[in-house]
């Protein structure tokens, strides 16, 4: 016989560990040296696991009222842990791509607008990328202007960026919220 | 249970009510706030389609949007808020540009972002708002104190919250909180507010040219809203600071979930109504039976409806 009580949830908001903030500190830093300085200013990380074990980025003067509430959720998603490794979200990559210099592909409207729409991008879409970028690397995906336009996977051949797989754009908030809609 | 009287209708109400698809009921009622505007009233309902943006100035300067938007082929019209525009033409979905998608922006009617503007948030202080899903006057309040205030917002239903932490994302918000529980609950846990935005669950009135069906609401709906606006008005006021302050405000023009609770307020938990409207730059009409209360209609104002009021606990 199946329990008609509902199943209460609790949500409990915890500072990163040692090993989970050294985890995120280095996926900044692979961005660019300057990347967790610049995005920790004023701000600091919480920790809240239930299902999935996602990392948020809050104001460091609303500790207080987190510790009070423990509330649905705080500031931005930063990003998720799965294991050991950590994914940066939509709202992370948007600002860790304001200050980042390292790992970035630059597509051109075309491509832009083909990748905010789900697809990959390659050849003539690619107009620049930074120097360190490997084969397989995830990439951080800029407009022509510099604006952040999501995640990918570099496919690299003689030394040339040739395609970037998608990995999420910033499409999904809209497709998200088409999916609320349905 | 709040006791509720509707006036009895003509046989032009039965007209109308069959022309636009109400209930008699409810176009007597509105017979009784407009009078000779009735009919006035009753077409800009059928025809409002007006969209407006709230540029997020905490990602973009509005020149800077307007430039990028306007070289796409939207066009855009000012507003009272130097912030906030109109779009008069879309070359295609404005929510589906990439400005959209940066977090440039927030879709919301002119109407919805008046509330954070008389709440008059400053840096520094605890705000609640304690309706305040989908987010966009919770993310308003962020942007008029350069997420320099902390915020907490509360709302129960889980689709919304899940919505409005999207948009939190999607706009780059980090000083707000969202509690999802039944607001009369935030009682429990001790903590007293600068301010706090009330923009009440409510029968929607207002956004007819929205929800259609709003037309047909039936009389035990607009009880149970009533009932519930009680309880969130005396919470408010409980976890209310001395000499805070409360902003009021529906999108409905039901008498009974506006100017009455507004008199329950004051009547009943000893508020203070502040009669003075404190946006030069925007004339609403006055409340219906109430002076220092306000409304926005949309055949006079061109604006979805919505009520507003500014009460403050009494103390320092």
């Amino acid at each position: 016989m199946q329990s008609s009580e509902k199943k209460v949830i609790k949500r409990i908001w915890r500072r990163p560990t040692r090993e989970e903030g050294s985890i995120i500190i280095s996926k900044l830093e692979y961005f660019g040296q300057n990347v967790p300085e610049n995005i920790l200013r004023d701000h600091t990380i919480y920790i809240l696991e239930i299902t999935r074990r996602e990392a948020f980025l809050v104001r460091k003067d609303l500790s207080e009222l987190i510790e009070i509430f423990q509330p649905y959720s705080v500031g931005i998603t930063l990003g998720e842990f799965k294991g050991k490794t950590f994914t940066l979200s939509l709202a992370g990559g948007y600002l860790v791509s304001k200050y980042a210099s390292r790992k970035r592909v630059f597509l051109d409207k075309e491509g832009s607008i083909s990748f905010i729409y789900g697809k990959d991008a390659s050849g003539p879409d690619i107009e620049d990328w930074d120097p360190d970028i490997e084969d397989d690397d995830i990439v951080i995906v800029l407009n022509e202007e510099g604006k952040f336009l999501g995640f990918g996977k570099a496919r690299v051949a003689n030394l040339r960026v040739v395609e970037i797989k998608n990995v999420i754009d910033i499409g999904w908030y809209l497709r998200s919220e088409l999916d609320e809609r349905k | 249970m709040t006791e509720i009287s509707w006036p009895n209708p003509t046989k032009e109400d039965f007209e109308l009510a069959r022309k636009y698809g109400y209930t008699p009921q409810l176009i007597a009622r509105f017979r009784t706030i407009l009078g000779h505007e009735l009919k006035d009233f009753l077409k800009s309902l059928e025809k409002y389609n007006r969209k407006f943006i709230r540029v997020n100035t905490l990602k973009i300067a509005p020149r800077d949007l307007i430039r990028k938007l306007e070289k796409q082929g939207f066009e855009l019209g000012e507003t009272f808020l130097d912030y906030a525009f109109e779009v008069l033409y879309e070359p295609y979905s404005i929510s589906s540009s990439k400005e959209y998608l940066l977090g440039y922006f927030y879709i919301q009617d002119i109407s919805s972002m008046i509330p954070p503007l008389l709440l008059d948030p400053k840096p520094g202080e605890l705000i609640l708002d304690l309706a305040a899903a989908p987010g966009g006057k919770t993310t308003h309040i962020a942007q008029i104190t350069n997420e320099k205030a902390k915020i907490v917002a509360v709302d129960i239903s889980r689709e919304r919250m899940r919505a409005m932490r999207s948009n939190i994302n999607r706009l780059g918000i980090k000083s707000v909180l969202l509690i999802r529980s039944d607001g009369r609950k935030i009682v429990n846990y001790n903590v007293k507010f600068d301010k706090i935005l009330l923009d009440a669950p409510c029968t929607g009135e207002g956004v007819i040219p929205r929800d259609p069906q709003r037309k047909r609401i039936k009389l035990q709906e607009y009880k149970s809203r009533v009932h519930l606006q009680r309880e969130l008005l005396r919470t408010a006021w409980q976890v209310l600071k001395p000499g805070g302050l409360l902003v009021y405000s529906t999108c409905t023009y039901a008498p009974e979930e506006n100017e009455h609770n507004v008199s329950f307020a004051v009547k009943e938990l000893g508020m203070d109504l502040i009669k003075e409207w404190p946006i030069k730059t925007f004339k609403p009409s006055e409340g219906h039976g109430l002076k220092g209360v306000w409304r926005v209609y949309t055949h006079r104002h061109k604006t979805l409806g919505a009520f507003y009021a500014i009460l403050r606990k009494k103390g320092d």
